[in-house]
């Protein structure tokens, strides 16, 4: 569950994410057009590779930021006492 | 190898005295082949993730710090075993062991490979096998995918490569929780996406001595402009990652300020060189890369500290 301020820096912070990787991409593609030369497969795999890591980051990312807290409860076996 | 000042054996000091071990021609050349001064922001980030991670104590601080050291810099000599050819037309490092003729090149590649053995060998018996394992990798990468593959034919050679010094935060991670979770990988992708703005802040100046290797460097086959452009976005994608782990409170307050501090700075210092003048880019980027080094082990730093006060 994520509060307010929470949910703000979340989605800023997702925001930045995709725009930078969006600005790096067109970058690396204006790049390309300007070469003389072909662009061998494996450079665009170096270029898509670390943007798909990343869409799969930002998806367990939210799922990490939105699941319910874990309540640990210590439970000490020589005392009555239970510690949450 | 060349021998030591007024004839004496190289390497013979006297047993105790550390300044004559400093100035013996072949101890500072071993200390060399390690580049100890890269590695010390290494260290910063294996062990602030450790207290990320949990609460080690200080043995196991003391033996990843040394096992980590090992390692990186086994890898540094078998990367200067493997640029022995152009190591010599740059003047950043025609003077290295190799290029200048102290040391012979088969000797530093055993002597990196031993360090890197014994790295391994003790993070596996001392720490666990996973801290192990993921030191190891990080020296694979570094030798082989970043400096035998990647250093010679990509413009992204420093973008994929970059992965090798990312490694580090698992190391540390790992030796504390013994497995990684997705805190951990964000610490290995903020030193990731930290690396093309870091690399290519210095490439800028170094163009010539790149050119003349024939390694090519993004400024050269990209353009200053379009590197700078990615220099920006990079950084732009850095400050964002660097946030995101509050929002499932890995970290607190102390943290986020010090990201959003550290990150503006960062941010006005590439926005510095993306205006300057193409004649007046070379002081702008010193400045990103000296503050870049000063940003990632404040950083993580940051994370150590946060995580110190919240406990």
């Amino acid at each position: 569950m994520l509060s307010t301020l929470a949910t703000i820096l979340f989605w800023s912070a997702v925001l930045a994410v995709i725009v930078g990787q969006v600005g790096i991409l067109r970058s690396t593609q204006r790049a390309w057009r300007r070469s003389a030369l072909p662009v061998p497969f494996v450079e665009r795999v170096f270029a898509w590779g670390p943007a798909l890591v990343l869409v799969a980051v930002l998806y367990l990312a939210w799922g990490h930021a939105t699941r319910p807290p874990i309540i640990e409860i210590q439970v000490d076996p020589t005392s009555r006492e239970i510690r949450l | 190898m060349s021998p030591a000042p007024d004839g004496a054996p190289a390497g013979a000091p006297v047993v105790g005295d550390a300044s004559a071990l400093a100035d013996a021609p072949l101890a500072k050349d071993l200390i060399a082949l390690t580049k100890p001064r890269i590695i010390s922001l290494l260290l910063v980030t294996t062990v602030a993730p450790m207290y990320v991670a949990g609460t080690p104590s200080l043995l196991t601080v003391l033996i990843v710090m040394l096992g980590g050291y090992l390692m990186a810099g086994g890898a540094n000599a078998v990367n200067m075993y493997i640029d022995r050819d152009i190591d010599d037309v740059m003047t950043r490092t025609k003077l290295r062991p190799i290029p200048s003729g102290r040391m012979h090149a088969t000797a530093v590649l055993a002597f990196g490979v031993g360090l890197a053995t014994a790295a391994t060998w003790m993070l596996a018996v001392w720490v666990n096998v996973l801290t192990a394992a993921l030191a190891l990798a990080g020296f694979y990468f570094y030798v082989f995918i970043y400096t035998r593959w990647l250093k010679r034919s990509s413009p992204q050679n420093i973008v994929i490569g970059g992965a090798a010094g990312a490694f580090p935060p698992l190391v540390g991670w790992a030796a504390v929780a013994g497995r990684l979770d997705l805190t951990a990988w964000m610490l290995f992708l903020i030193v990731f996406y930290w690396t093309p703005p870091h690399f290519w802040a210095l490439a800028l100046n170094k163009q010539r001595d790149y050119g003349n290797a024939g390694v090519p460097m993004a400024p050269l086959v990209w353009g200053e402009d379009e590197t700078i452009a990615q220099m920006w976005w990079y950084t732009v994608l850095l400050v964002g990652l660097t946030v995101l782990p509050v929002a499932w409170n890995a970290f607190a307050w102390v943290y986020l300020a010090s990201a959003l501090i550290l990150g503006g700075l960062l941010l006005w210092g590439v926005w510095r060189v993306k205006q300057a003048a193409p004649d007046a880019r070379a002081k702008p980027s010193w400045w990103v890369y000296g503050y870049s080094l000063l940003y990632l082990a404040l950083l993580y730093l940051a994370m150590a500290v946060d995580r110190r006060v919240l406990a």
